[in-house]
């Protein structure tokens, strides 16, 4: 290990930085997390559950992946929920919470610490922890979990808010959905595209 | 109004009634059924447009155009539906149906009527606080067809109505009225005269049948008074002529009294004792010392009373015979007065040629016989030339209880002050067919108060008359076809009663 590679490192950790802040920069210039986190809004207010899960606020818990990345990512969605004006969820108050995966066991325990309505997977979080592992979490915890990634919820996460041609689309796990407690209204799964999880 | 006839007054009125009743169905319901219809129309429009808002909301908040075009082209399935718009928060529109009949301003209003479209709108509000407007238009060309053609059955019903309602209305009437009119003609019947029928048989209503049986009581009690009121008559009627025989005989027994009174005095003036002293006279001359020798003055002197007396008993005799002849005359009267109210009960009088002056004169001689010794001056106003045609003896009757009733009113006037005499004037006209005959006095007139009822049966003035005979002469006046009038000043101040009757002039002195 000479200076090539601490300056290869070095370089690639800028470059990583670089992509990182642009992805972030990117992400906040055209405003689509912050719509993804409205829709991700609107969607858990189509949960006829609802009640039932949460307590008198509705808990959202944005997961990330250790490592400045994950850190950024992690950030990235606070700030587009913090975007939203009116952050009301079913007349309750919205609270947002950033959560660095470590264990699944401790991200259960937080989970059912904060009685959390749903999860936001961010998109690094698959390198720390298989899918299946987290929808196992979520699913314990009947927490809605939300990605980005359509192949997410293929694997087991229930619903996804995935780029589209002309918008984003929604995208449900209804075998999903219903085992981490959450039933959608009709109206919603309407518009929804749904997905059968593989097998 | 009040000239018609019952039957059409009521079904007038009936008509009036049933055509504001069949206006006001006209008027009023259709328009309360297109208020109705209307009313829902608008309601099933918001109840569509807030169900369909309820079904857009999750397009909307998740931006879902082509999803939420979808659920606006479900209202195509609705006849009535023209065009379905979604307005975003910002009043973009998000999706839309049939926008080509969509107008250029929407209203703000719930529900509203533009032209011939109703426009609803519901707001749009999604769980997770997404916000829009739908607006959805419909037509009413439907809601107008079904006003129109209710309109249209309620006026035939009400024409319906209206026919059948007058048809009913006259049907009714008819029924009603045609008793009524039966009872009118049998009341026409007995007013022209008819003997008042039997009624029996007319169909009606209770009170119709009450009044039928009412009228039918009343017509027996008339039937049977009439009956009584004919019996009457004829027992009055001939109380009446017993009356006026017994009136008209006692005017003329009045001038037989004075005839008789005359003859009295004429016959205790016949010279009987002058007679007998004329004998012992005429004996006288022979009662000498030598009965062969009479006293040729003596003679004379029994001649002349002889003659005188003779004389006298010629005049006495001149005036028996004419006192006869006047009582004659009376008795004669008294039975032309008996026929005469036999003929007045029967038929009407006798009509010969009469000389007036003559009739006057009778007139007077019957009703003031003794006009002499009550100092009474009688002017006649006569042309003596005068001959018509009338009921001789009608006439005379009537004059005689005028002359009369003119002699007792002077009489007891110039009684009460202490005077005697007064003067009567007959006057008599020609005029055109009619005969005027005045009978004026200056006695004791009459208050204005008594000339209306002077010719009333029963009135009188006199302190003994009976009030028969100016009531008779007004009677005998009628028979004759003319009238008998009254006229006076006053009390004390005379009066004058005036025959008018027709006559007829014989053609020589018309010529």
């Amino acid at each position: 290990m000479g200076s090539v590679p601490v300056a290869r490192w070095r370089m690639l950790t800028l470059a990583a930085l670089l992509i990182t802040v642009g992805r972030v920069a990117s992400a906040s210039a055209d405003g689509s997390d912050d719509r993804r986190a409205l829709v991700m809004l609107r969607v858990l207010a189509y949960d006829n559950h609802l009640d039932q899960r949460i307590g008198d606020e509705v808990r959202i818990v944005i997961v990330y992946p250790v490592g400045d990345e994950g850190v950024a990512e992690g950030r990235r969605w606070t700030q587009a929920f913090a975007n939203i004006r009116k952050l009301k969820v079913s007349g309750r108050p919205v609270v947002v919470t950033a959560h660095k995966f470590e264990t699944a066991k401790q991200l259960g325990r937080t989970l059912h610490d904060l009685r959390a309505a749903a999860l936001v997977s961010c998109d690094g979080l698959g390198g720390a922890i298989a899918v299946a592992e987290l929808a196992a979490v979520t699913r314990a915890s009947s927490v809605l979990s939300f990605s980005t990634r359509e192949s997410d919820v293929v694997r087991g996460l229930a619903v996804g808010i995935v780029p589209a041609t002309t918008r984003d689309e929604i995208v449900v796990n209804l075998e999903a959905v219903g085992a981490e407690g959450v039933k959608f209204d009709a109206g919603l799964l309407q518009l929804a595209r749904k997905v059968k999880a593989a097998r | 109004m009040s000239r018609l006839s019952l039957r059409v007054r009521m079904v007038v009125v009936f008509g009036v009634l049933i055509t504001a009743v069949a206006l006001f169905m006209v008027e009023f319901f259709p328009a309360r059924m297109a208020e109705q219809a209307r009313a829902q129309a608008e309601l099933r429009a918001h109840t569509m447009t807030q169900v369909i808002a309820s079904a857009l909301a999750p397009a909307l908040e998740f931006d879902d155009a082509a999803n939420a075009s979808k659920v606006l082209a479900w209202i195509g399935s609705s006849p009535d539906a023209r065009f379905a718009v979604v307005l975003g928060d910002a009043g973009a529109r998000f999706a839309v149906w049939s926008p080509a009949q969509i107008p250029a301003r929407l209203p703000t209003a719930a529900s509203a009527i533009e032209g011939a479209l109703l426009i609803t709108s519901a707001e749009i509000v999604g769980r997770g606080g997404g916000h829009g407007t739908l607006y959805i238009g419909q037509s009413l060309d439907r809601l107008v067809r079904d006003r129109d053609a209710a309109r249209n059955l309620v006026v035939s019903a009400a024409a319906v109505v209206l026919v059948i309602g007058l048809v009913i209305c006259a049907l009714l009437a008819t029924a009603l009225v045609r008793p009524l009119e039966r009872l009118t003609t049998t009341a026409r019947d007995i007013a022209r005269g008819a003997k008042p029928p039997r009624i029996a048989g007319i169909a009606g209503g209770r009170e119709v049948v009450e009044m039928t049986n009412a009228l039918g009581t009343m017509l027996d009690r008339l039937n049977e008074a009439n009956r009584q009121l004919v019996e009457a008559s004829r027992h009055a009627g001939m109380a009446e002529v017993a009356t006026g025989v017994l009136h008209n005989v006692g005017n003329i027994l009045t001038s037989v009294n004075v005839g008789l009174t005359m003859l009295d005095e004429h016959a205790s003036a016949i010279p009987a004792e002058r007679v007998r002293r004329a004998g012992e006279l005429l004996a006288g001359l022979r009662a000498g010392p030598d009965p062969k020798v009479i006293d040729p003055a003596k003679l004379d002197a029994g001649i002349r009373y002889v003659r005188a007396i003779g004389d006298q008993l010629a005049a006495d005799r001149s005036h028996l015979l004419a006192e006869i002849v006047n009582l004659r005359g009376h008795v004669d009267h008294v039975n032309r007065v008996v026929t005469m109210q036999n003929a007045f009960a029967r038929t009407g009088g006798v009509h010969e040629q009469v000389e007036l002056a003559v009739l006057i004169t009778q007139a007077i001689a019957l009703g003031c016989p003794d006009a002499g010794r009550q100092a009474l001056v009688i002017h006649r106003e006569v042309d003596a030339k005068q001959i018509v045609t009338l009921d001789r003896h009608r006439v005379l009757q009537i004059l005689v209880n005028l002359l009369a009733n003119a002699r007792d009113s002077i009489s007891e006037h110039r009684r009460a002050a202490g005077g005697i005499g007064g003067h009567i004037t007959v006057r008599l006209t020609l005029d055109a067919g009619w005969l005027e005959l005045a009978v004026i006095d200056d006695g004791g007139g009459i208050a204005p108060e008594a000339l209306q009822r002077i010719f009333n049966a029963g009135f009188t003035t006199k302190a003994t008359g009976h009030g028969y005979g100016l009531h008779s002469s007004a009677l005998a006046a009628e028979q004759l076809g003319g009238t008998l009038r009254c006229a006076s000043a006053g009390i004390g101040l005379g009066a004058s009663f005036t025959l008018r009757a027709p006559i007829e002039v014989p053609r020589s002195d018309v010529e």
